[in-house]
């Protein structure tokens, strides 16, 4: 489904990312483990050309993206949920919503009762300003709204960062729900979240792809991806 | 007092028209676009060459304003949306570019000397004792118009809605598929429209120059930065702010009044930087 390959990604004259390349097939969970400035983040943001790379290809359904800007990606099905947890916060979550139903041509009455659906909680929240939610409902109505329209490849970007043990549990159980409907490459550091969805693990080194498991019962040994961390 | 709080009201009333632009600009595209200055000054003098054929001063205005919108998409579409993205010194330059340029085109046209156009309603009116002009409470009531024009816009429009989401996140608006850039073609010609209109009912107080686009892209950006990058409302309570700063100074010392705006927006950078600090 998608193949990035050998791919050089730049920031002015500094690499931060060295050939990389992997594989994701349809309805896979791949998960992204490395330390801080490993090149998670950019690898992400270079699928859904929020960066460009200098060397190496990206094809998504065997059809070449590189080129293709982020809101054709999107269209196309490919979303990018970035690390910040930032929502329109000036709008409210139905507006939140609303946006996103627009985006994707669903109505929205379709879009609330599935958001409701995904988490009921948001139906006292509905009017509320997206500001205001926690970090927590943040998370989920950035997500939701990347499901709108039916997407076909996720791009999370560290989705339990900054959360509550508590909090975890519901993105948990979202992401959980989301299994097998949608493919996504998550960065996330929580091992054991990791260990209990992940179809493959790439690990990420200063840029360079330090291993890739793609055994579902080696990607649940939390000891092994601990040494990437 | 009386009067300098309502010449205050009409400076304010001017300074948002045509300072709203410049700020959703600045707010949603990052761009600090100088050749607002150019729109405001052009339209002007359009007008001018316009208002002697229709004999009417609002027919006049509209066909000048008809007539600037195909400059300021030009303008969006070759200069500013290339440089979207780029650093914000890029577009500042450019803009800049387009005022000189268009100073010049105002300069070779119509000549350097001031120029003035008279008042289209003389009425006065009795407000707590002081004759107040009916044309300058007509400036104030339509900047409140549009105040609540643009609000309606933003809260109920998609288009709005838009906007108002890529000022919080606009690389959110492109993630979900949205090609915000259409939007932000849309919100520069408004903003554009509204410089002109601002322009236009300001020239029968102060007169028409070719660098009148200079000093107002200026305190337009001073508008801007004391209502905060992007908050829209904040804008307008900044122009009627300023405004006020402008008409208190201009009774003490007139010719300090509108460096007083700079000297505000200098107190209000440090002390957002104080605060951010902290």
């Amino acid at each position: 489904m998608l193949s990035v390959d050998s791919v050089d990604v730049f920031y002015g004259h500094a690499q931060a990312l060295h050939n990389i390349s992997l594989e994701l097939k349809q309805g896979e969970f791949a998960f992204m483990v490395g330390r801080n400035g490993a090149g998670k983040t950019t690898l992400l943001k270079t699928i859904c050309s929020l960066l460009s790379c200098k060397n190496g290809s990206i094809t998504f359904e065997n059809k070449d993206i590189q080129k293709l800007r982020t809101e054709l990606l999107a269209q196309q099905g490919i979303r990018y949920i970035a690390q910040d947890k930032k929502v329109f916060s000036g709008l409210t979550v139905k507006e939140n919503l609303q946006l996103a139903s627009f985006a994707a041509k669903v109505s929205l009455t379709e879009t609330i009762d599935m958001a409701l659906e995904i988490y009921p909680e948001f139906k006292d929240l509905l009017n509320q300003k997206a500001g205001m939610l926690s970090g927590g409902q943040k998370e989920i109505l950035l997500i939701v709204r990347a499901l709108i329209g039916k997407p076909k490849l996720l791009l999370i970007d560290e989705p339990t960062e900054g959360l509550a043990s508590i909090v975890i549990k519901d993105v948990f159980r979202l992401l959980k729900m989301m299994k097998g409907e949608v493919s996504a490459i998550i960065v996330e550091q929580n091992l054991k979240l990791v260990s209990q969805l992940a179809d493959r693990v790439y690990t990420l080194r200063e840029g360079h792809m330090v291993k890739e498991i793609s055994n579902t019962k080696e990607c649940a040994i939390m000891e092994e991806l601990e040494a990437y961390l | 007092m009386i009067e300098s709080i309502m010449f205050g009201l009409t400076i304010g009333a001017i300074l948002y028209l045509v300072s709203i632009g410049f700020a959703i600009t600045f707010g949603t595209m990052r761009i600090i676009n100088f050749a607002h200055g150019s729109i405001y000054a052009l339209s002007v003098y359009l007008f001018m060459m316009v208002l002697p054929y229709v004999q009417n001063f609002v027919l006049a205005l509209v066909i000048s304003v008809v007539l600037i919108i195909p400059l300021s998409y030009l303008i969006e579409r070759y200069i500013i949306r290339p440089l979207y993205g780029d650093a914000v010194h890029y577009a500042l330059v450019a803009t800049y570019g387009v005022l000189f340029a268009t100073t010049d085109l105002i300069k070779w046209i119509w000549g350097t000397n001031p120029k003035l156009i008279s008042v289209p309603t003389k009425v006065t009116l009795q407000i707590f004792d002081v004759d107040f002009p009916l044309y300058r409470l007509i400036i104030i009531i339509v900047a409140i118009a549009v105040f609540f024009a643009l609000n309606l816009f933003f809260r109920k429009t998609i288009a709005g809605k838009v906007i108002v989401a890529a000022l919080d996140d606009s690389t959110g608006v492109r993630c979900l598929g949205i090609d915000q850039y259409r939007y932000f073609s849309l919100v520069f010609i408004i903003g554009s429209v509204l410089a002109a209109v601002g322009g236009i009912i300001y020239s029968p107080i102060v007169s028409a120059e070719p660098y009148m686009g200079f000093k107002f892209v200026l305190l337009a950006f001073a508008v801007t930065i004391v209502g905060g990058m992007g908050n829209l409302t904040g804008a307008f309570y900044s122009a009627f702010g300023l405004g006020m700063v402008i008409a208190m100074t201009a009774r003490v010392w007139p010719r300090l009044s509108e460096m007083m705006v700079f000297v505000v927006m200098a107190a209000v950078l440090l002390i957002r930087k104080e605060k951010d600090f902290s």
